[in-house]
């Protein structure tokens, strides 16, 4: 390699290193600040683009399994109008004990917000179109549009945000199962979630929904994760693991709701 | 080359980047299952011995797309720089540019030489805290290893083609 070119990589190799390992700083900040506010208005436009394009390759190469789906789904919908019938009468029943106890009921404030880049492999990582300017922080939770647990906001800018979502090897979320209440921590493993550290003497169904149980006091408590697909109980192993099978594809979402706190 | 068209040409290239990072964020990453575009632009320079701008557009492309990554913010910008570093000594020795079977061993080696090098760096970073980490089939077992190998090995040869022409 020519002296020049040599000069060039060394300098540029070490613009690198400084920039990752001195991320925190100001200007390293105001740098990632001004390269994502410079791609958001080219990324609008693509994502829109290839959501368009996404929808029309599914509409015409999905029609027979869009008419089962369909028939299927008419079929759930009379059953869960059934359902929601009687829920209507649970929930009267609710507020009134709550108005004879004196008990308040909290509700979240979310903002919603739209996926406008993917990382290369499509489940650890994308990019919103909200950020700090939009109330959008640091460690928000981030939820789909049916309400199943997404990830985590892990940095913001002013106009966008990047979400670190279940998949991610840093994602650790305290959960349990929905029905037996097995608990054990959900956790990624990159391109997979599992339910790790389940007491041995305790082995969750298949099929078993997951929620967060908030005791980490991180993750809000009652959110959907997945379901159990598959258990490893064996004699070698401490705890017991299962894994879990998101309810929601991460390729599937289009917009998300980031929970910026509780009214 | 006066100094206001070196300023123009290098504001260009800067736009071109910033575009073509916002197309691999927003559109191929989720529609081409994650076939990354400054990979095939990164063996391209490197073969058509611009090693400048191959380190250059490598560097700041892979900057521009790691605001997307799990990796954290440079990652990627480190990494495409490392990757056209290696290609431009591989250059010299192994690629005799112009010829087909060649350009087409190019192609799929740097693919293979470029996931190898995600994983070895991102794992380098994640020891010393500044990345999370990613086991090897992470990088090796989805589809777009193999859309990035089929995208290389047709899209290569069409841009050498076109320049030749261009040349005359």
């Amino acid at each position: 390699m020519e002296r020049k070119n040599l000069i060039l990589f060394l300098a540029l190799f070490l613009s690198s290193l400084v920039i990752i390992f001195f991320g925190r700083s100001g200007v390293i900040l105001f740098l990632r600040q001004s390269a994502t506010t410079a791609l958001k208005p080219a990324e609008i436009i693509f994502s829109r683009s290839e959501k368009w394009l996404t929808f029309w390759q599914n509409a015409i190469f999905e029609i027979k399994q869009t008419k089962k789906s369909n028939e299927r789904l008419i079929s759930e919908n009379l059953e869960l109008n059934q359902k929601l019938a009687q829920m209507s009468e649970i929930k009267a029943e609710n507020a009134l004990l709550r108005e004879k106890f004196n008990l308040s009921q909290k509700s979240i404030a979310t903002v919603a917000a739209n996926i406008i880049g993917r990382d290369f492999q499509n489940n650890r990582s994308f990019v919103i179109d909200k950020g700090s300017g939009d109330g959008v922080n640091p460690a928000m939770a981030v939820i789909s549009e049916n309400g199943a647990l997404v990830g985590r906001v892990a940095e913001s800018s002013a106009n966008t945000a990047r979400i670190l979502t279940l998949f991610d090897t840093q994602s650790r979320i305290a959960a349990q199962t929905a029905t037996s209440g097995v608990s054990g921590l959900a956790r990624g493993l990159g391109s997979a979630i599992i339910l790790d550290l389940i007491d041995k003497n305790k082995i969750p169904q298949i099929g078993d929904l997951i929620i967060s149980s908030g005791t980490d006091g991180i993750w809000p408590k009652g959110y959907l994760i997945g379901k159990i697909a598959k258990v490893d109980s064996r004699d070698s192993q401490i705890f017991n693991t299962a894994e879990i099978e998101p309810i929601e594809k991460p390729e599937d979402y289009n917009g998300v709701l980031v929970i910026t706190g509780v009214k | 080359m006066k100094p206001y068209k070196k300023l123009f040409r290098f504001l260009i290239a800067a736009v071109f980047l910033i575009f073509l990072a916002a197309f691999q964020i927003a559109f191929l990453n989720p529609y081409f299952s994650g076939l990354n575009f400054f990979v095939i632009l990164a063996i391209y320079l490197a073969l058509t011995k611009n090693n400048a701008k191959a380190m250059v557009f490598s560097w700041f492309g892979g900057l521009l797309t790691s605001t997307s990554s799990f990796a954290g913010f440079g990652t990627n910008g480190l990494i495409l720089l490392v990757f056209a570093a290696i290609l431009i000594l591989l250059r010299s020795t192994v690629f005799l540019a112009g010829k087909t079977a060649n350009i087409l061993m190019a192609a799929v080696s740097g693919i293979v030489i470029y996931h190898f090098l995600n994983w070895i760096i991102v794992n380098i970073l994640a020891f010393f805290g500044a990345s999370a980490s990613g086991n090897i089939a992470f990088y090796f077992a989805g589809p777009g290893i193999f859309v990035e190998l089929i995208a290389a090995i047709m899209i290569l040869p069409l841009m050498l083609k076109i320049k030749k022409l261009k040349n005359g």
